[in-house]
């Protein structure tokens, strides 16, 4: 079986043959199917994120069971599931418990189960699925069974980009129809935070972003007003006046940088919640001023994997999409077959591209 | 009427003769009983908190209704009140949807000065002037209370307590059985613990250098303490609260190493709220990982988020019924011509709360 490996930062993955363990107790093994390029791909790959090497990048991936390990129930092979990086917990620790199985104490998934044929082990990259690959081997808990019939391409998409963004708006904000949102970046999940506060029954839902283009995109998904923070003087005071002059009660971050989450917690609203859904290098800090915490009662929090219960959430998106309430056709900008997973990397590093799909066999 | 004014910071003030301006038709006018001294004021008076010299500070008051604006209606002349540093418009978006005390009308220009030296120069330039023998203050600031209240004990409620038990009750909204910490144990702080025990959160952990403050904590219903000076707070912390760090941590020291020593004692999917205010130019600085990864959140607490005319009835009544400690807050009760003694003694950390009684 073949795997697309990183050797070296910002150098083309080397695509070549690599073995796998057998799946454990508590583990699956998938026919990988399709795997979309995440940014969070693109920072591992760039060496922003303390990614080790060597290692495999792709974490937005569905596939078929192929084979199970010992105790696993939930799925059996021949299933089609998608695989997430998020958990479906182990049902037992204190955050199962209480009902935040995403935050699950225990099961932290192996750190890799490919060996090139040197031996060498290869890392998952940019969590721990490994989906740049014709097969991996992933836990239990990160598995989710779809339909059969749901194709691949917008399953793969569910599983981090789409479900990041509609678990911060639904999961983590909670946010409340016809409360105003903001969206900084129209990214693939920023786009996805934009269609679920749509569905949510926000009004207005602003979305800000550098380009006209992603921003007419934003529209199509829901937002009812655009900010471009290149080209508006203000932008801050652009929402503000967009929002009663008071800024908006919720506000999602799905850029990678200090600089939005500045930029965004000041156009909440006192009392108003900034939520941050994108992750950024490690080696940035935030910087307030505790008069600007305190004084109005803003709220900074952050949303990891949509905050999400993979067995509710994923349910509820497949009858979103199949209602025709989720837009996921329109997320995609083009598939390429793996042994092109380098261009459609290219093509998604450059900001060409929404979602590039690499699809197997 | 006589007024202590601060012409110089760090100076003793000056007890003099000053005027009050004549009451506008939503004003009402108030006849000094008690001002509790708080550090805030410590502050303004030392030149910490950016304000104009002279001025009368005092914050903390309670009193009699000495004359009211023709268009007042909630109180009359000879009631006991309450005056609260919070004025409300009752008509903003924050008013109308129940949170006054982020009325978007409050720090708005006076109309007027309220008081004045004899010269005729303004005193009063936020604040309410407690420090007087009268106060001037809109209708929305002054809360009826019931007569058999001592007013030394009811002027605590106007800022101290309601800003501790407040963050606890109306800002973070803790829940019974709650993991709560409290950083800093003086006057806020330790009414943040009592409002966490009210609340029926358990562990509640105080932290502090003193353990003469931890002790008092303890009788206010701290059920653990950590001495920061003397133990990694942090580590003690995690421990006492089942390895995960705090479901709520509240701050109540004003400083960037407390609020990020905070904000590390809080566990996966914790709140830390922000309470006490340190210098204006200071800013925090934290990794977003925690934020994103273990989902914290971090928000502040303004005036315990009070909404004054139900929220501080509630709290009489608590302590009518044995709920609510105050009496244990008060450390000394000093005559109004005193005032510097009281300043000086508060200033050294001495007690929670010193009093000015008048007449």
């Amino acid at each position: 079986m073949k795997a697309a490996v990183c050797y070296e930062f910002n150098k083309p993955l080397a695509i070549e043959e690599v073995d796998l363990d057998s799946p454990q107790r508590g583990e699956v093994r998938i026919k990988v199917k399709a795997t979309a390029i995440c940014h969070s791909d693109i920072h591992c790959i760039k060496g922003e994120l303390g990614a080790r090497l060597p290692g495999i990048p792709g974490h937005e991936t569905a596939g078929i069971v192929d084979a199970v390990g010992e105790g696993v129930n939930t799925v059996k092979p021949g299933d089609s599931v998608l695989v997430t990086t998020v958990t479906a917990g182990c049902g037992q620790c204190y955050y199962c418990t209480i009902g935040l199985r995403h935050l699950c104490e225990r099961g932290r998934p192996l750190p890799f189960h490919h060996r090139n044929k040197q031996g060498q082990p290869l890392m998952t990259m940019a969590g721990p699925v490994g989906g740049f690959a014709e097969y991996t081997v992933v836990a239990e808990g990160q598995v989710a069974a779809i339909p059969q019939d749901f194709p691949m391409d917008k399953a793969a998409l569910l599983s981090c980009g789409v479900l990041t963004g509609y678990g911060a708006v639904f999961n983590r904000a909670r946010v409340q129809p016809l409360s105003s949102v903001v969206v900084v970046g129209t990214g693939g999940v920023g786009l996805n935070a934009i269609q679920a506060a749509s569905i949510a029954g926000a009004s207005p839902i602003i979305a800000v972003d550098i380009l006209d283009s992603k921003l007419e995109m934003a529209k199509n998904f829901g937002a009812t007003y655009v900010v471009n923070s290149a080209k508006e003087k203000d932008p801050i005071k652009a929402v503000q006046q967009m929002t009663s002059g008071r800024g908006a009660e919720y506000v999602f971050v799905a850029v990678g940088s200090a600089a939005a989450v500045r930029q965004g917690f000041f156009m909440s609203a006192p009392r108003g919640m900034t939520v941050m859904i994108g992750l950024m290098p490690a080696k940035e800090s935030l910087s307030f001023s505790t008069f600007d915490i305190i004084g109005g009662e803003r709220v900074l929090t952050g949303c990891g994997g949509g905050s999400a219960r993979l067995t509710i959430d994923i349910p509820r998106l497949v009858n979103l999409y199949r209602e025709g309430r989720l837009k996921l056709d329109e997320l995609i900008t083009a598939h390429y077959q793996f042994n092109d997973v380098n261009a459609a990397i290219d093509s998604t590093a450059k900001g060409q591209a929404l979602r590039n799909v690499v699809m197997f066999d | 009427m006589k007024g202590a004014i601060c012409y110089e910071n760090g100076k003793p003030l000056v007890i003099e003769e000053v005027q009050v301006d004549p009451i506008g038709k939503d004003q009402v006018k108030i006849h000094v009983a008690a001002t509790a001294i708080c550090h805030s004021d410590i502050h303004d008076i030392k030149g910490e908190l950016p304000g104009p010299l002279p001025f009368i500070g005092g914050h903390e008051t309670a009193g009699y209704v000495d004359e009211v604006g023709s268009d007042v209606t909630s109180v009359k002349v000879g009631e006991p009140v309450i005056v609260s540093l919070l004025k409300s418009c009752g008509k903003c978006y924050y008013c109308v949807t129940g949170l006054p005390h982020l009325c978007e009308n409050m720090m708005g220009p006076r109309k007027s000065p309220t008081v004045r030296t004899m010269k005729g120069e303004p005193l009063v330039h936020r604040g309410i002037g407690g420090f007087a023998e009268y106060v001037l203050v809109d209708e929305s600031q002054v809360i009826k209370i019931p007569k058999e209240i001592p007013l030394d004990r009811a002027c605590l409620l106007a800022c101290g307590v309601s800003t501790g038990f407040g963050a606890v009750v109306n800002r973070a909204r803790v829940r019974p059985f709650g993991s709560v910490v409290v950083v800093g144990t003086g006057g806020v702080g330790i009414n943040a613990i009592q409002g966490a025990a009210y609340s029926g959160a358990y562990p509640i952990i105080a932290v502090d250098v003193l353990d003469s403050k931890l002790d008092t904590a303890i009788a206010f219903g701290a059920t653990h303490t950590v001495n920061a000076k003397r133990e990694d707070a942090i580590g003690a912390v995690r421990s006492i609260a089942s390895g995960r760090g705090a479901d709520y941590v509240f701050v109540t020291v004003g400083s960037v190493a407390a609020i990020r020593q905070g904000f590390a004692m809080s566990g996966t999917r914790g709140k830390t709220v922000v309470i006490g205010l340190p210098p204006v130019k200071d800013t925090i600085t934290f990794s977003p990982l925690e934020l994103i990864g273990r989902e914290k959140t971090l928000t502040g607490g303004f005036m315990g988020s009070v909404n004054v005319k139900v929220d501080l009835p509630r709290l009489v009544n608590l302590y009518q019924t044995g709920h609510l400690k105050l009496d244990e807050l008060i450390t000394g009760r000093y005559p109004f011509d005193k005032i510097n003694d009281a300043i000086a003694s508060s200033e050294k950390g001495e007690g929670i709360r010193n009093v000015i009684m008048f007449q």
